[in-house]
């Protein structure tokens, strides 16, 4: 799987899909960090609320979009490159293949997203703002409100290769890229526009970002409820993998490949 | 998929929702928005069992103090403010709270008092910024005086937010020219308008001294319906823009 995952690895690197994934996320962040630092009173501005509205403004759709975009492509592309048959052909069994395209992919993201960040708090540091800490926060110290920074980029990023994993699912059936987005966003916009109900909202990975920056950004952090979402998002991110690797091994024999 | 892989993906699933089912058990039904306001009150509940065994803990009964300022509890809070006091008659930290309090009250007289005496313990930029927005309503005169100060020890403190100090010493030296030429309401307006976040007690009282002097009809209507504004919003500390933009 080690060997399958390098492999990915080179051919994500070497077919610059990393740059598209960088690209738009580092947008999305810095468009929406300097959207919320000019259009608030500057003294009112804290290091906190700013990181929060970039968390705000993007993890509903946006995050989760790219997230789509990006590891539907691993799996579209080679449909579209007609390399599909070549993969099947190779050496590594089906499992292998998948998991480790997944991870590999994963690693990518993960690369691309914690680089985006923290560029993004890099740059709201040097921004001229009032203070680090929001006056509710008086009693938190800068080590404090890093750490939930962190911990609020962390959940995010499980909830979107949740997501991810869920787009690689429907790439691999419906084998179309446009496709696959249109069915994972529409997805997405029905879980956001329709409300649902309460058991439902706490047992379904999409819409779990607002969970993340809302609970990190309490007094007193409701650890408990954040570690069951990021639970939640495993598990759902096992399923889908599980779910495609058996999709995967089912398409062999139905192609004869 | 072979079985060791099956076996694998099992075994990982029932950790994990035997975790989320001992979460469950453990948060009861209780969602992630409402946690904060009820660990709030679940903190209330923990620190008043705490202090019933270690009534002397000045610390649990500063924590207390601000759990039921949060919790619009005021008498409770002053009362565990000057049990801190007792304890520790220099705790800065306990006084600041204590004027805190005593503003959402309405009490300003009492604030004024303790703020001065926080400026004695803590002689900071914060203090000082803190004592000029009371001395307004009672000694007119010193305010510009404390602002001034706190703007210095701001910025040799190489504070962060020194224009915000810097916003409010304007306001105050205006505030002054105007209270010298007899201009009493608009010296309150401009205070109201300098977008220094207030309680929103002490905004209501200078609308209040701002109403009381002479104003045209036009300014004491716009007075009265920021009056409004600021008894509709939600928070206890909002600043002109706040009003200006909602």
């Amino acid at each position: 799987m080690i060997e399958v995952m390098k492999i990915e690895l080179y051919k994500i690197i070497k077919s610059k899909q990393y740059i598209f994934l960088v690209v738009s996320l580092f947008l999305f962040i810095i468009v929406a960090l300097l959207f919320m630092f000019y259009n608030r009173d500057p003294n009112e501005i804290n290091l906190f609320s700013l990181i929060y509205q970039v968390f705000a403004f993007n993890s509903d759709i946006f995050f989760p979009t790219v997230s789509i975009a990006f590891f539907s492509s691993i799996i579209t592309k080679e449909f579209q490159d007609k390399t599909i048959k070549m993969v099947i052909g190779s050496v590594y069994t089906r499992q292998n293949i998948i998991i480790g395209k997944f991870l590999a992919s994963s690693i990518v993201f993960s690369v691309a997203f914690l680089i985006t960040v923290l560029t993004a708090f890099f740059i709201a540091y040097l921004l001229p703002i009032s203070s680090i800490i929001y006056i509710d926060y008086e009693q938190l110290g800068t080590l404090n409100v890093f750490g939930r920074m962190m911990l609020i980029t962390l959940s995010t990023l499980v909830f979107l290769i949740s997501f991810g994993s869920f787009a690689f699912l429907v790439a691999l059936i419906v084998r179309n890229q446009g496709l696959t987005m249109l069915i994972a966003i529409g997805l997405l916009m029905f879980y956001i526009l329709i409300p649902s109900p309460d058991w439902l909202t706490d047992y379904i990975f999409i819409g779990k970002g607002v969970m993340f920056y809302t609970a990190f950004s309490f007094l007193e952090i409701p650890y408990l409820e954040a570690i069951k979402t990021v639970l939640v998002c495993i598990l759902y991110l096992l399923t889908f993998i599980i779910c495609s690797t058996i999709f995967f091994n089912r398409f062999e024999l139905k192609d004869g490949s | 998929m072979t079985k060791k892989s099956t076996l694998t993906f099992i075994v990982i699933s029932i950790i994990i929702i035997s975790g989320i089912i001992t979460i469950n058990l453990f948060q009861g039904k209780d969602k992630i928005y409402q946690q904060g306001a009820r660990s709030n009150e679940s903190q209330i509940e923990k620190l008043e069992i705490y202090l019933k065994e270690n009534e002397e803990d000045p610390t649990a009964n500063l924590n207390l103090g601000l759990r039921y300022y949060h919790d619009q509890q005021y008498k409770k809070a002053i009362s565990k403010y000057k049990k801190v006091i007792e304890l520790e008659p220099d705790n800065a930290l306990a006084w600041h709270r204590l004027a805190n309090t005593h503003v959402l009250q309405e009490d300003f007289q009492k604030a004024f008092n303790v703020r001065q005496k926080v400026v004695e313990l803590e002689a900071d930029a914060t203090s000082y910024l803190n004592l000029s927005t009371l001395d307004v309503l009672f000694e007119p005169s010193t305010a510009l005086k404390h602002a001034k100060i706190a703007l210095d020890l701001a910025e040799k403190s190489k504070e962060d937010n020194i224009d915000y100090f810097k916003m409010w010493h304007d306001a105050l030296q205006q505030f002054d020219k105007q209270q010298k030429s007899g201009d009493i309401s608009e010296g309150f307006i401009t205070l109201i308008k300098s977008e220094i976040s207030l309680e929103k007690t002490l905004l209501l009282e200078y609308i209040g001294r701002a109403l009381n002097a002479d104003v045209n009809k036009e300014t004491e209507n716009e007075l009265v319906e920021l009056r409004g504004k600021i008894h509709s919003y939600q928070s206890n500390i909002l600043d002109y823009s706040d009003l200006s933009s909602g």
